[in-house]
């Protein structure tokens, strides 16, 4: 159990005991104000306790101040503080230019701005990137390298597979394209084939909801 | 760095406004300015590291940051306190977290000083006395153990090592109550005007 550290009074005019026993250390280190000194040394003089306990103090930092000090050569932390300093200011010379006609935050958003500005303008223009929207509306014509002419159709939702190949087998028709949206199929007919044929055949088909042309392509 | 011993000697004189001086000219990036303020404060620095942290590299390693970061923060001084005030106050923080860091604690039991009756050397005596002293002051927790350094063996005043450590003046005397009263239990024998 530590012991209650006592509270400490001090008047204009005198000091008491508990604070001359305080502020010791500071007698010892002679650090205390010329008019607490005096009011301490007077209080010592007569405090038989206080005598002995000041001079304990005073041993006590003449046999610690006694002894050889182990003194650490210099040279060699300056050596190396001076190389971190180097190596700071050459980190600085990158900065200092920004920073020195400017607050930091503007300085840090106009950099966020560029690099944003540089990012977008890469994916816009970088060189080879098919700038061709990703998305493909349904008037739009499949993409193939054979031609024909070209029908959206829409079938019924029971269809077989079948059933899908008795339609298109003898309109010699394939599908490129689909489903899409509510179920579009795009067929291609052979190059040469009449597409109001194939419509009049497909509209005329009870497994067929929807048929029309989406011509040549 | 190879360690030397050396006579204990007082600190160098270093006028106030000879170091404010120099911390402006190293505010200006002069390097002559610090590596002058650099010679001055190493060994009062080394000194107040000495019994605290042990190790020499700890110490090496505290002195240069310590130092490195006056150069880079010379210019923020407002001059609100003494330099030597100032340096000493990131030294201590420093110094503290090297202690946190290093996580050793050091244990300390009463060691008696050999037979009273028993004629000793008295130079092997002072050296057992020291040895004691060294242990009491280790077994000290680390804020306890600063102060102790700050005012007896570096000369601070109270109102120095308060501003020092950024700790109210009444931290410091409490501080300083707790250290000495500890000190007392650990050093029964070290009575004032023993001689053996």
């Amino acid at each position: 159990m530590t012991t209650p550290r006592p509270r400490t009074l001090r008047t204009a005019n005198h000091v008491t005991h508990e604070f001359v026993r305080e502020v010791l250390p500071w007698r010892v280190n002679d650090t205390l104000e010329p008019a607490v000194r005096a009011r301490v040394d007077a209080h010592v003089a007569a405090c038989a306790e206080c005598r002995a306990e000041l001079a304990r103090e005073q041993r006590f930092v003449e046999v610690v101040e006694a002894a050889p000090v182990v003194e650490l050569a210099p040279q060699a932390g300056l050596g190396e503080v001076l190389a971190r300093i180097d190596r700071r200011e050459r980190r600085r010379r990158w900065w200092l230019p920004l920073t020195r006609f400017a607050h930091p935050l503007p300085v840090a958003v106009a950099l966020q701005a560029g690099v944003i500005l540089a990012l977008a303008s890469f994916l816009i223009f970088a060189p080879g990137r098919d700038i061709a929207p990703s998305y493909r509306a349904l008037t739009d014509a499949p993409a193939g390298a054979a031609s024909g002419p070209t029908l959206r159709v829409v079938f019924a939702d029971d269809l077989s597979l079948g059933e899908l190949r008795s339609i298109l087998g003898p309109l010699e028709a394939s599908i490129v394209d689909g489903p899409r949206g509510p179920g579009i199929y795009t067929l291609r007919l052979a190059d040469g084939a009449s597409d109001d044929v194939a419509l009049a055949a497909l509209r005329t088909d009870a497994r067929v909801r929807f048929a029309e042309s989406a011509g040549t392509r | 760095m190879k360690p030397r011993v050396v006579p204990n000697l007082a600190p160098p004189a270093m006028g106030t406004q000879g170091d404010a001086a120099l911390l402006a000219a190293i505010a200006s990036g002069d390097r002559d300015a610090f590596r002058a303020l650099y010679l001055a404060y190493h060994r009062r620095l080394s000194r107040f590291l000495l019994r605290f942290l042990r190790s020499h590299a700890l110490i090496d390693e505290v002195i240069n940051d310590t130092l490195y970061a006056v150069w880079c923060k010379a210019a923020d001084f407002r001059g609100e306190s003494q330099v030597s005030t100032w340096i000493f106050g990131i030294a201590y923080r420093k110094a503290l977290k090297a202690v946190r860091k290093d996580g050793r604690a050091a244990h300390f039991e009463p060691m008696p000083l050999g037979d009273a009756h028993t004629p000793v050397d008295p130079a092997q005596h002072q050296d057992e006395l020291r040895e004691c002293i060294d242990r009491a002051l280790a077994s000290l927790p680390a804020p306890q153990r600063l102060v102790i350094e700050l005012a007896y063996f570096m000369g601070h005043s109270c109102e120095e090592i308060a501003a020092i450590t950024d700790s109210p003046v009444a931290t410091i005397k409490t501080r300083m109550f707790y250290a000495r009263e500890r000190l007392r239990a650990l050093l029964p024998e070290f009575v004032p005007g023993e001689e053996r």
